[in-house]
């Protein structure tokens, strides 16, 4: 039992390193939108309103459950840890009303996808911005 | 000892079953955008009950005989969402549980096909009831901050689905968002694993408006009962037999029964049920709190208010909260006359006549009222994965124990504790 309620313990305290880059939210260049404020970033990746403010509908991807990004962006969005938004789409997603943001394995992945698909929207480590993709917003 | 002995040992179970769940961390992937297969679980041990009062009967499907430790709050969901086009999806999830008629029918708690477009969404099949604020996860314990919700308050209705449709419109307003749905269709209420009630004609709508940190909704719905309690079509038997007996013989038996057999007449009375729900959730703050009222009109089962307040206060992955819950009833305990002494000829049915006043005036007897206060603690212990403990002290009213299984009817007040550890994810 003590074993157990170390385990326990020792999950707690190791589950969630900082980080400490900027993280850009990016879409494709063809996008008409130039920046998003934090409201619409939070309507998008909350499930509120899956659309970009003109209107047209958004596909949001998120990185990988465990990465420092993904943590470090839901903290500055909405000052919550990433099981906190799990609990909230968990409400979202069983209810089968919204889908939540699809899970990509790293940055790279993301910009591919934001490349070629001209509804997606992500967010990246800011080391790994290009060109080829728009900078609508960023969290330092 | 209070919680007895084989809970600490069902409780190390639990914590070891944690470290072998942690490689669980993603959805599972199927190879396709257009196919996603999600799930979430529950292992639970939890104790409740003294020598006479069991159980709370929402916690379980099962029935319960005995006070102890049970694992009937563990389930496994699976929900399988496909896209058929960019508006059109289909939606179906099973639940596996502990539960009196695991038949697929009653296991396939949800099957829909959901149209959705802009603000509008339209669904149709077997739905979750939006009628409060847990109405379509419930069952998804990594959801909520609690081992379980309030009993006063999630007690009272074994109704989590509804055969039929729905239609949702969501409004950007200048301050946050309105969502507006209706629905209707049929549903089935199950009290305490063993009785079950259909309800037809059913109508509900909800609003939900949210704003930053706020969130705030009112529902309602409506159900005509279709069916019978067996235990009521027995009393109206009996009823009907005494007016009978006093017609033929011309002898006073129990005045009052004729009067009374319209009470337990519930095929075809309806029921509305009235909530309003607050959410406030800032972290490190989450305050939740749910009024309902549900007015019956069957006499013989009385209406009731319920309610809850719960404050949550997070450190990063740990949330300690509190909860305070009632539920009272709305009108007041129903006394019966006594019956008539019959002599002569007529003696033998004394007895008869006697168990029937009885077991009316146990029926009158079965109500809800009680409060609770409850403390506990969630832990996130991973991203997709909480473990929570929670203590339930409930003080039952006299005559309120009817959320709770039981060895017989309970005149007097009661309290009773329930100690709950349980891990929830999802995936």
């Amino acid at each position: 039992m003590n074993k157990l309620l170390l385990t326990l313990v020792l999950c707690v305290l190791t589950s969630y390193p900082a980080y400490a880059g900027d993280i850009v939210v990016i879409v494709n260049q063809s996008n008409s939108t130039a920046e998003l404020s934090q409201r619409d970033l939070i309507d998008l990746y909350m499930g509120k309103n899956l659309a970009f403010p003109d209107g047209d509908s958004a596909d949001t991807y998120d990185l990988d459950m465990g990465s420092e990004v993904r943590e470090h962006f839901y903290r500055s969005l909405v000052n919550k840890s990433v099981a906190q938004v799990n609990a909230y789409w968990a409400r979202l997603l069983f209810t089968g009303r919204v889908k939540p943001p699809k899970e990509v394995t790293d940055s790279r992945a993301i910009i591919e996808l934001v490349r070629t698909n001209p509804s997606a929207i992500g967010y990246i480590d800011s080391n790994y911005l290009d060109a080829t993709v728009k900078e609508v917003y960023r969290i330092h | 000892m209070f919680f007895g002995r084989s809970f600490p040992r069902a409780a190390a179970v639990l914590l070891t079953l944690n470290t072998s769940f942690l490689p669980l961390a993603h959805a599972i992937d199927l190879g396709s955008d257009q196919l996603r297969l999600h799930g979430f679980g529950s292992l639970a041990v939890t104790h409740s009950g003294d020598g006479e009062i069991y159980f709370p009967y929402y916690l379980t499907k099962e029935e319960m005989d005995e006070a102890g430790t049970y694992f009937d709050e563990s389930l496994l969901g699976l929900q399988l969402d496909a896209t058929l086009t960019d508006s059109l999806e289909a939606t179906s999830q099973v639940i596996v549980r502990n539960r009196k008629d695991d038949s697929l029918e009653n296991s396939l708690e949800r099957v829909s096909i959901k149209y959705a477009n802009g603000g509008f969404l339209a669904r149709v099949g077997r739905i979750g009831m939006n009628i409060y604020t847990l109405s379509e996860y419930r069952d998804v314990g990594f959801a909520y901050t609690w081992a379980h919700p309030s009993m006063e308050f999630y007690g009272q209705f074994g109704m989590d689905y509804f055969d039929g449709a729905e239609v949702a419109y969501s409004f950007q307003l200048p301050a946050g968002t309105l969502q507006a749905s209706v629905y209707g269709g049929q549903a089935t209420q199950e009290f305490g694993g063993s009785t079950e009630l259909d309800y037809t004609d059913l109508l509900g709508s909800t609003l939900i408006w949210s704003h930053n940190s706020w969130v705030i909704r009112g529902g309602w719905f409506r159900g005509t009962i279709d069916g019978d309690l067996q235990s009521f079509a027995n009393i109206r038997a009996g009823l009907q037999s005494a007016v009978e007996f006093s017609d033929s013989y011309s002898v006073e038996t129990w005045a009052e029964a004729e009067a009374l057999i319209d009470d337990f007449e519930i095929d075809g009375t309806d029921i509305n049920y009235t909530s309003l729900g607050v959410t406030y959730d800032a972290y490190p703050w989450l305050i939740e709190s749910e009024l309902s009222y549900t007015d019956l009109e069957a006499e013989a089962l009385s209406g009731f208010f319920s309610g809850y307040i719960s404050t949550g206060y997070s450190f990063d992955v740990i949330t300690l909260f509190a909860m305070a819950g009632f539920i009272e009833p709305a009108e007041e305990r129903k006394v019966v006359s006594d019956v008539e002494t019959l002599s002569g000829p007529y003696a033998s049915y004394q007895e008869e006549l006697e168990a029937l006043q009885q077991g009316v005036q146990s029926a009158y007897n079965n109500r809800v009222d009680q409060n609770s206060l409850s403390i506990g603690m969630r832990v996130d212990v991973r991203q997709n994965m909480a473990i929570k403990l929670q203590w339930d002290h409930t003080w039952i009213d006299e005559y309120g124990n009817g959320l709770w299984y039981r060895d017989k009817e309970n005149e007097d007040k009661t309290e009773v504790d329930t100690l709950s550890l349980k891990l929830d994810f999802v995936f």
